[in-house]
């Protein structure tokens, strides 16, 4: 809401301060198409070495199971491919997108464990065919028990030789190789298969049981291609039925995976919720329910997750969130023109030049505010992000190479940029900084026009000046009503998607904390309790008054602690916040893993909640053993 | 009245059973909870929520464990039931009316309060022989007449007549209780000892004097017409010469049958003394007494009595001292028709326990639950935190222990300073006032204040003034004496030598075995606390104050009830007799100079010609000090502050602006208006002198309440809730 009144502001002081110094013009609003996915961000090539010491590191195939898992979990543009190898090639498939990448899980599946271990013919089929393959990021994930082995030593000598230069080749073609490491691997350096990963730059896992794989992939997916999960529960399985609820806090995503991995199969698995379609595919160790398009996804209602499902007795049920959006970026551009300072040339030599190196004299100063706000391909008027919970997200704009990461304020980012000239830039966006996986248009042309001249001084020409500057004045009048009338359109909607948003209960109290925070003071004092610390120490109540804080500042929990005279570290302590809030209340932030509870509800992280006096708050911080009790008091 | 109809309801926080739950067991994990449900609460009250004496009896089941060690040979006692030791090795001694060390107890405080007799008067000794062998048979004496009656009617009457099967059921009620003692060795004990007595000094412990062997004899005239009591021929046995008889017979075949059927692990002796204990005429088929293994079993049987109850007396006396406690909280509360009673809330938690980081959210999250809901029925007023530790300051640096002294008491259930602290802060926020006295030792009685004065008191308290929760703690002083250590001393008997003539009583002064209580305290704070939540009813107050012809509102609680007002103490008092004859002057004045704390006197005192022969309530203050009076504010200050808050919340729907100004206005229907003409009532919460004003800072929308009491005013500050107001 503030930026859509600060856009306001510009235009009017835009109208008045045309005459004098500075005027401002907003000029274009486009939104391009969404890109269909023809070139997907990532393709990933499974190679699983099938030869017949697998048997032994790897008797459940829980290997391939692992590879189905993490195909279903890619993002949705993402392509995979699958090549196995043991004495030679007994299965691949080209890397494939969307619904036909069930092909890879299926290959995998087929594969026996037999034979000898021609590494090298099997990378060098990987690389080969991912060389073919277009491309921001392409990977191979290599689930090997460690050896290359053939039946006579000059195959093996050849196995390896074609190896190294598989692995040589892909670092060339900026392939990255990871390499999950079964079983206890070998000592033997030149036989290790682990050698591609380092060369490549990519990462290597062991996994001394196969159990681990699970693991392994988890870190690859999450770490080296860059998924975003969240885990919203873990549950010890007691042996009946288990049920999770989780308020999902992904508004308009376009799908969200929800991953169930155990230490043991999971059975009867049953969820609940309001979505356009869903799937559900089932492995041995994991289980995943795709949901598209959550119905209701503006309420709180139709974020609501319920998921039931039976575990084995005494293991562990890991519940992860993969939300993922599809957006389309919305630019809008307002200028800001300014009379240079000084109008003498030495000065404006000094100023920054354009790309031809001069700022062209006799031209206001303009600088671009561009706007990028991200809008639902499946409905353009619906605006993402625009909630608490992505507030202060990180999105990276590249233009002409140079690299600006924004912040997320109400779902937008503002550029600035110097204008020269009329031009087209090209930005690209890139998404890795929000707490979900995004796919859609990266690249944004934007047509930026050039600052209008200046206009002749009064006293050369008074007599032009009559005749030009009411023209001028109404000109600029009529596209600063124009541009009024575009903000005004989009404050009305805003207002109205709030006061839906605050009817449907979605935290109003957050904006209304966060909109004016700066103006309150500190009151009362935090009475903490560590009800237990890591350590095993007991602590006793300790007490910190707030009211020596200064005005509008913010403080955060591991700073409280300190000055308590605690020493002892509580991890995500110093990314839990207090700030004043209106009506003397306290604004807490939770910018940690840890988990915050406030009357039985958790305190999502990067959000907000406003605290009055004897209110009380529980944290289980991120080591989930240290807990803490604080109180609110006049 | 009408919207707060408690003001009494106490929390102790102390343990009792610890076997049973506890206040941190039901609260549970609070984690992101600000208040229990009331599914909780009411399992909460469940077990731990008490309205009389015999509920804390019944709920809580105070009890002692006992089990042998072999290792040395002895008793051994615990309150806490212990976890190494096999179930059917414990022997739980349930702690109440019929034990016969509280038996004892309460009927020194029952007959010393009968008999308005002060501490240095009354005759402790006289009583406190209720724990000795003898009077343990006396009683068993008495069921032994019983069986015995019941059992002759029993076989007289004919079968199938229906009276008979009537005996057959209190024949059969008058065995279980005989029974209960069969497999217990302790309980037999003094049957041996009364046994061996009778037997081998014909029943001299019945009568006065007789300390050696008895040799029946005939009375008859010699020749020369002198008296002569010639010795009766002897029979084969020893057993006493009485008549036996048919009914005999029968009666020790049942109890020996019984015994049989009962004991696991019968054994011919105990079967013996069974029979003899409660059949004992001259039925016994005794035919030989060997004396000097009578004798020598009885001195051990003695001593092995005389230890354990010594060890029991040890373990029992501070739960005992709990209970006591308890039972005067309850006792204070006497009036003819009942209206506010006392509730008792006993957390049955150690407050160290309470007092950790750890725990202290589920304390909070109940006081949440209790005092910060428009919901007053479960609103917590009173804590009663007793035996704070006495620390005492060494003085008199001792390099040699010439004679034996005092061995230095480390106390395991007393309960320190800090903790006191910690809760006190806690328990503030939730206006909770907190009734606190100090261990239960000599330093701490009427009869060291009235020697020593306050001073020290004064200066242990030190810690907890000038604090934000001093308002909240009332420091009670003295503790009640219930046997003086000094008059504690219980001689059970004597032990037995082997002479010429046999077995007789030992006249040496080291044989005479006696046990030494070390004194039985009642710990000040229950007192205090049952009398000022005695206080809040107004029955009670009308009961009292009927004499002095004062007005009682019975829709009002005793919140501004001031005990010292004018004769206030002289008509409502405690119900604990007098223990001393009063403070001197000097120590008086010291009191009164900084009116410290909640004392008791036990002054001599009349009014309208009537002695009091109770102790009163001669100061009742808390640790606020008002340092331009130079004195410790009353108690009744912070109670009504927290009366007119909670009562205004709830009239003006959590303080709003509207509503608050009603509350204050000179309508007759204001509640304002409604307390001031009640005010010339005993329990008046504005009373004469007495105004309440308030001032609005729309500004920052706090409301100022200033509440004056005789011209000193209290300050309550409020945020007005001005959401639909403006």
């Amino acid at each position: 809401m503030k930026k859509g009144n600060s856009g306001c502001l510009f235009l009017l002081a835009g109208i008045f301060l045309a005459v004098f110094l500075k005027c401002s013009v907003p000029v274009c609003v486009c939104a391009a198409e969404p890109q269909d996915a023809e070139n997907p961000q990532c393709v990933v090539m499974f190679v699983l070495d099938a030869s017949s010491s697998m048997k032994t590191s790897d008797p459940d195939r829980l290997a391939p199971d692992g590879i189905a898992q993490l195909v279903y979990t890619l993002p949705t543009g993402s392509r995979a491919g699958f090549v196995a190898f043991n004495t030679g090639i007994p299965a691949e498939q080209i890397p494939v997108s969307g619904k036909e990448r069930e092909a890879v899980p299926e290959a995998a599946e087929e594969v026996e464990y037999t034979g000898y271990s021609d590494a090298g013919a099997g990378l060098s089929r990987a690389v080969e065919i991912l060389a073919g393959e277009d491309a921001a990021e392409r990977q191979i994930v290599l689930l090997s028990d460690g050896e290359i082995l053939m039946d006579s030593d000059e195959a093996t000598a050849e196995s390896r030789k074609s190896y190294r230069e598989a692995a040589g080749e892909a670092a060339e073609e900026g392939i990255r190789i990871h390499v999950i490491s079964l079983g206890t691997g070998t000592e033997d350096e030149e036989s290790s298969v682990s050698a591609a990963a380092e060369l490549t730059g990519g990462r290597v896992c062991a996994a001394p049981q196969a159990t681990d794989i699970q693991e392994a992939l988890d870190s690859i997916l999450t770490e080296e291609i860059g998924v975003k999960q969240s885990t919203v529960a873990l549950v010890d399985a007691g042996g009946g039925i288990e049920t999770v609820h989780a308020q999902l806090p992904y508004t308009y995503a376009d799908k969200v995976r929800v991953l169930l991995t155990g230490t043991a199969p999971v059975e009867n698995l049953s969820a609940n919720f309001q979505a356009q379609s869903a799937e559900q595919i089932s492995g041995e160790r994991y289980s995943l329910i795709e949901l598209n398009r959550l119905h209701g996804q503006d309420t709180e209602n139709g974020r609501k997750l319920e998921i039931s499902f039976s575990g084995t007795k005494g293991s562990r049920v890991r519940v992860n969130v993969i939300p993922e959006y599809c957006a389309v970026p919305v630019v809008e551009v307002v200028y800001r023109d300014e009379r240079p300072a000084e109008p003498d040339t030495a000065k404006s030599a000094a100023l920054p030049p354009d790309k031809t190196g001069q700022e062209l004299p006799g031209v206001y100063r303009r600088t671009a505010e561009i706007t990028f706000s991200f809008s639902d391909p499946e409905n353009q008027r619906t605006l993402l992000w625009e909630e608490a919970f992505f507030e202060n997200g990180r999105i990276k704009v590249t233009v002409d190479g140079e690299e600006t990461a924004l912040s997320l304020h109400g779902g937008r980012i503002v550029l600035e940029r110097p204008v020269y000239r009329t031009e087209e830039i090209l930005a690209e966006l890139d998404y890795s900084g929000l707490p979900v996986n995004v796919r859609g248009d990266r690249e944004v042309r934007i047509g930026l026009e050039g600052p209008p001249e200046l206009p002749v001084e009064e006293e050369e020409e008074p007599s032009y000046i009559r005749a030009v500057f009411p023209a001028a004045g109404l000109g600029l009048l009529a596209a600063a009503a124009a541009g009024a009338a575009v903000c005004y359109m989009r404050v009305l909607r805003r207002r109205q998607e709030e006061r839906a948003g605050a009817e449907a209960g979605n935290q109003p109290k957050e904006a209304a904390c966060g909109a004016e925070k700066d103006s309150f003071r500190f009151a009362g004092r935090l009475n903490l309790y560590i009800t237990q610390a890591q350590s095993g120490d007991d602590y006793p109540p300790l007490s910190y008054s707030l009211l020596r804080l200064p005005e509008g500042s913010m403080i955060s929990l591991g700073e409280i602690l300190e000055r308590c005279g605690v020493t002892e570290r509580f991890p995500g302590a110093e990314a839990v916040f207090f700030q004043p809030g209106n009506d003397r209340s306290l604004i807490v932030t939770n910018n940690s893993d840890s988990t915050v509870m406030k009357n039985r509800e958790i305190l999502m992280k990067n959000r907000q909640c406003a605290l009055l006096f004897d209110g009380k708050m529980d944290i289980t911080f991120e080591d989930e053993v240290s807990e803490l009790m604080f109180q609110y008091k006049e | 009245m009408e919207i707060i109809n408690q003001t009494n309801r106490t929390l102790l926080l102390d343990v009792i059973n610890p076997q049973q739950l506890d206040l941190l067991t039901l609260v549970g994990d609070v984690k992101g909870l600000d208040s229990l449900d009331d599914d909780k609460m009411k399992e909460i009250n469940q077990y731990l929520e008490c309205r009389s004496y015999e509920e804390v009896e019944r709920k809580f089941a105070p009890v002692v464990y006992s089990f042998f060690d072999a290792a040395s040979q002895s008793v051994k006692y615990t309150l806490e039931k212990p976890e190494t030791i096999p179930e059917a090795m414990l022997t739980p001694i349930p702690v109440n009316e019929s034990e016969n060390f509280q038996q004892a107890i309460l009927s020194v405080m029952r007959s010393r309060k009968a008999q308005g007799l002060m501490n240095v008067e009354f005759k402790f000794e006289k009583v406190l022989e209720m724990i000795s062998p003898k009077k343990v048979m006396e009683d068993i004496r008495q069921v032994r007449k019983e069986i015995q009656y019941n059992y002759k009617k029993f076989s007289e009457l004919e079968e199938g007549d229906p009276q008979k099967l009537d005996m057959g059921d209190k024949l059969n009620l008058l065995f279980e209780d005989a029974s209960r003692n069969y497999n217990n060795v302790m309980a037999m004990l003094p049957l041996a000892i009364e046994d061996i007595k009778t037997r081998l000094l014909l029943g001299a412990g019945e009568q006065q004097g007789g300390k050696a062997a008895v040799v029946p004899g005939i009375l008859s005239l010699g020749e020369s017409g002198e008296l002569k009591v010639l010795e009766a021929p002897k029979t084969d046995t020893t057993a006493l010469a009485t008549l036996d008889d048919n009914v005999n017979t029968g009666l020790m075949e049942v109890i020996r049958e019984d015994y049989q059927a009962v004991n696991d692990n019968p054994n011919d002796y105990v079967q013996n003394l069974v029979v003899r204990t409660f059949c004992p005429l001259a039925s016994t088929q005794q035919s030989s007494i060997d004396v000097e293994t009578e004798v020598a079993n009885y001195n051990s049987y003695l001593e092995f009595y005389r230890t354990s109850k010594d060890n029991f007396i040890k373990v029992v006396k501070p739960l005992l001292e709990r209970l006591l406690g308890i039972r005067m909280f309850f006792e204070q509360y006497q009036t003819k028709s009942k209206g506010m009673k006392p509730t008792l809330l006993i957390a049955n938690i150690s407050p160290e326990m309470l007092a950790k980081s750890a725990n202290l959210p589920r304390l909070i999250t109940y006081l949440n639950t209790t005092n910060s809901k428009n919901n007053f029925k479960e609103t917590i007023w009173y804590a009663i935190y007793p035996n704070v530790a006495w620390s005492q300051n060494v003085t008199n640096k001792i390099q040699r222990e010439r004679f034996k002294g005092n061995v230095k008491k480390v106390s395991t259930d007393v309960y320190s300073m800090e903790a006191l602290a910690t809760l006190l802060d806690v328990l503030k926020d939730y206006r909770v006032e907190t009734f606190f006295s100090f261990e239960n030792r000599e330093e701490t009685t009427f009869n060291a204040i009235a020697a020593e004065g306050i001073e020290k008191i004064i200066d242990k308290c030190a810690p907890l003034s000038g604090k934000p929760f001093s308002e909240f703690a009332i420091p009670v002083l003295p503790n009640f004496t219930v046997i003086p250590k000094n008059k504690s001393g219980v001689t059970l008997d004597s032990r037995m030598k082997v002479s010429d003539r046999g077995a007789e009583l030992s006249d040496a002064k080291e044989d005479v075995m006696r046990l030494w209580i070390e004194g039985v305290y009642i710990g000040g704070a229950y007192v205090a606390a049952g009398f000022r939540a005695a206080c809040q009813c107004p029955e009670f107050l009308k009961d009292h104050f009927t004499r002095a012809r004062a007005l009682t509102y019975l829709e009002l609680p005793g919140v501004r009830f001031d005990i010292e007002a004018g004769n206030n103490s002289l008509l409502a008092y405690t119900t604990m007799p007098k223990e001393i004859t009063g403070f001197t002057n000097n120590i008086k004045a010291q009191i009164n100079q900084k009116n410290f704390g909640w004392v008791f006197a036990s002054e001599n005192a009349s009014l309208g010609g009537e002695n009091i022969t109770n102790i009163t309530v001669y100061k009742a203050r808390n640790l606020l000090y008002d340092p331009d009076n130079s004195s410790y504010e009353p108690v009744y200050k912070t109670q009504v502050t927290t009366y007119i808050e909670r009562i205004l919340r709830y009239v003006t729907s959590d303080f709003k602006e509207d509503n608050i100004k009603n509350f204050f206005s000179n309508n007759p229907q204001s509640q304002k208006s409604r307390w001031l003409a009640k005010k010339d009532c005993i329990n008046a919460i504005i009373t004469e002198g007495d105004s309440i004003e308030y001032s609005i800072d729309d500004a920052s929308g706090v409301c100022e309440l200033t509440i004056s009491f005789n011209g000193s005013p209290r300050n309550l500050e409020v945020q007005i809730n001005r959401l639909t107001s403006r």
